[in-house]
């Protein structure tokens, strides 16, 4: 099915936002670029933003996704804010770790976990 | 500007070898596949890849001169709109400004000074420490 | 043919030339084997050497060190060495380096074999 636009839930879990992405596929270069959009846009609004980036649902990600996540990085970073990685698939995780991107950062299994590290 | 610095330093990497070229080489690709996923063009991909293989087989051959007992430090901080790298070696340093110019008639065939010259031609930003046993170059995403 | 880390390497015969098609990337290890391979081939008399470096993407000053060390040794056996079909990165790289002056460069094997 051909998707519009990237699709991704957003909750606010106790100053935390919660971004689930719900795509099972990340691979288009358009939507990667709205994706990225959409959360620069919401770290722009928060104070010192928390964020967890849930990717639960994420079977397939192009490598310019990772790029994206570290502008993310830096962004949230520049507000002194927070951002967790969670749920990543192993397939995608091999590629932060061939990277080296695994020890920027900081990604926990389970949305639950990451909220326990934002207290 | 306090702030710029401490915002770099959140997205480096820092990988420490030994002075040989397989590590060199294993180290170079994380570095290379880092920048494949920030959408760099062909031309800059190509100076980062460049820049990176000469100042490595420097801070190995020249620097450290394949001593066992002597690291490599490379340090980088790769973005979608630059790269920042800076390799570090356990040598005695050297002066930069004193390297023939290879591109000059009479030195077309010798050996030396080809690496140096082309971090310079190929990066936006090529700076050594004062001991000279450090290299600190930047390529802009344009 | 051969390869060496990043590169693979295939000689040939055509005519009078021997040609060397260089696929893949030299970098610092690969650079050892390339300078070794032409050396060898450099050194008999007449030789002419063409290196078919269409899908050469990558060269690293040490093997621009190869090719110009294998230049200097053909020399008194009034051979030369010869490149072909550069891909414009690399064409670009000879530019800086000015090694154009020290190396004919064609756009396809048959002329460099003519010369």
């Amino acid at each position: 099915m051909q998707q519009d636009h990237p699709r991704m839930t957003v909750t606010s879990e106790g100053g935390v936002t919660v971004v689930e992405l719900t795509d099972r596929k990340i691979l288009d270069e358009v939507n990667i670029s709205r994706i990225s959009e959409r959360l620069q846009g919401l770290v722009a609004k928060a104070e010192s933003p928390k964020f967890v980036l849930d990717f639960s649902s994420v079977m397939h990600m192009s490598s310019s996704a990772l790029g994206m996540l570290i502008t993310l990085h830096k962004r949230v970073r520049e507000k002194k804010g927070q951002l967790r990685l969670s749920g990543i698939q192993p397939a995608i995780y091999e590629v932060f770790v061939i990277t080296r991107l695994n020890e920027i950062f900081e990604i926990t299994e389970s949305v639950e976990k990451a909220l326990k590290t934002l207290s | 500007m306090p702030n710029a610095f401490s915002r770099i330093e959140d997205l480096e990497t820092t990988v420490v070898i030994l002075s040989e070229l397989a590590a060199a080489h294993e180290a170079e690709k994380a570095l290379l596949a880092r920048v494949a996923c920030c959408r760099y063009s062909d031309a800059a991909t190509f100076a980062i890849k460049l820049a990176l293989e000469e100042g490595m087989n420097n801070a190995i051959k020249h620097g450290n001169k394949f001593d066992a007992d002597k690291t490599v430090e490379l340090v980088y901080d790769i973005s979608e709109d630059r790269a920042i790298i800076t390799i570090t070696d356990q040598g005695c340093g050297f002066n930069p400004s004193a390297v023939p110019d290879p591109t000059v008639d009479e030195n077309l065939e010798k050996p030396t000074g080809r690496g140096v010259m082309l971090m310079h031609a190929y990066m936006d930003e090529v700076a050594y420490n004062a001991t000279g046993n450090q290299v600190r170059m930047v390529k802009r995403n344009t | 043919m051969e390869s060496s880390g990043d590169l693979v390497l295939d000689v040939r015969q055509q005519g009078s030339a021997i040609i060397v098609r260089l696929v893949g990337a030299v970098g610092m290890t690969e650079a050892t084997l390339l300078g070794r391979q032409l050396d060898e081939l450099v050194q008999q008399p007449g030789a002419v050497v063409v290196l078919d470096i269409e899908h050469l993407d990558f060269i690293c000053s040490s093997g621009l060190g190869a090719l110009i060390n294998a230049q200097a040794k053909a020399r008194p056996y009034e051979g030369q060495v010869r490149l072909a079909r550069p891909c414009p990165l690399v064409m670009r790289l000879l530019e800086t380096t000015r090694l154009t002056n020290l190396f004919d460069v064609y756009a396809s094997v048959d002329e460099a074999v003519a010369g």
